[in-house]
């Protein structure tokens, strides 16, 4: 089920702009500092034993910040920039969360929704398991886990 | 930075010449391009097909990262009766498995001889939720990734007149 974002986010001419293309995630880390996409620090560098929260602004607002849920810590974050191009068009969500044990976000800044799953689910694209980056193991991406 | 992808349609000898085919529809007709001036002849007996269509992303913009998880898949509706667009992967063998159509001939790894497999499959039963993965990555701006080949197929059966537009999508992931 989607959810309404409640965040002002202007209506783009989407033949050449989408929501997507002015946010950006951030990082709160447990020392008060931040560290964000545009910095030009790639996602690889996020300091994983220091995350505090992740985010994605968008405008200088937050559309939606996530917390280490129990259990989890920042070695847990999973984070794409998720696209989907074809003679439609291009879409573009932002996936996210905690693995394995969850919540997975699926963000569309053009809809103004977002989605909550406790696991990736690789029968929908918005929440399909991603491949591993450097830094996640394929075993952290495990979608088997029970569903919330 | 976000990265910009967009799909190419490869056509030509040799590796091949990619033209942006990213956001408008693409022939599927019996020359080896994708403008729209063709039909492809409905057969009083046996299969016809189109030239096979060979498409590929291509990345403009580099990404901050890494883009991989390539996914292509259908809108899930079949072609029609008597109609059918078959698709498959290629990139085995020399120009990373492309291969000019130069005639309208089935779809198969002997007329093709990049196919990574024997047959293609119907495109329709590549969905959201059962798509086709892809290999390939890519940190940098170029051509990554499989080709992804498809061909439309003509039976006896199939009625004249224009076939419905069927929409394909390629997907991807990028930090």
């Amino acid at each position: 089920m989607s959810r309404g974002l409640d965040a002002l986010v202007p209506k783009y001419e989407r033949d050449l702009l989408t929501p997507a293309d002015f946010s950006y995630w951030e990082v709160l880390y447990d020392d008060g500092t931040t560290q964000r996409e545009t910095d030009g620090k790639p996602y690889s560098t996020i300091d994983r034993s220091r995350l505090a929260s992740f985010r994605i602004v968008h405008g200088g607002e937050t559309l939606i910040e996530t917390f280490p849920p129990p259990g989890a810590t920042g070695h847990n974050l999973v984070f794409r920039r998720r696209t989907q191009v074809g003679d439609l068009g291009r879409r573009v969500i932002f996936v996210f969360g905690w693995a394995p044990m969850g919540p997975i976000f699926s963000l569309d800044p053009t809809a103004e929704t977002y989605r909550v799953a406790g696991a990736f689910d690789p029968a929908d694209m918005d929440i399909a398991p991603p491949v591993p980056m450097p830094g996640e193991p394929q075993e952290m991406l495990d979608y088997t886990r029970a569903t919330l | 930075m976000a990265a910009t992808v967009l799909i190419h349609r490869y056509t030509g000898s040799g590796a091949g010449t990619g033209a942006d085919i990213t956001g408008v529809s693409t022939r599927m007709k019996q020359a080896d391009n994708g403008t729209a001036d063709t039909n492809n002849p409905v057969p009083a007996v046996t299969t016809s097909y189109s030239y096979w269509v060979s498409t590929k992303l291509v990345c403009t913009v580099a990404p901050a990262n890494l883009i991989n998880n390539l996914k292509w898949y259908s809108d899930g509706v079949s072609a029609g009766t008597g109609l059918t667009v078959n698709a498959a992967k290629a990139s085995t063998g020399t120009n990373a498995g492309y291969r000019q159509a130069t005639s309208a001939i089935a779809l198969n790894n002997t007329n093709h001889t990049g196919l990574d497999v024997a047959s293609p499959t119907d495109a329709s039963t590549y969905t959201s939720g059962s798509p086709l993965s892809l290999t390939g990555s890519t940190s940098t701006a170029v051509a990554f990734g499989d080709f992804l080949v498809y061909q439309l197929a003509a039976t006896s059966s199939a009625s004249p007149g224009t076939m419905s537009a069927r929409t394909y999508t390629w997907q991807f992931d990028e930090t």
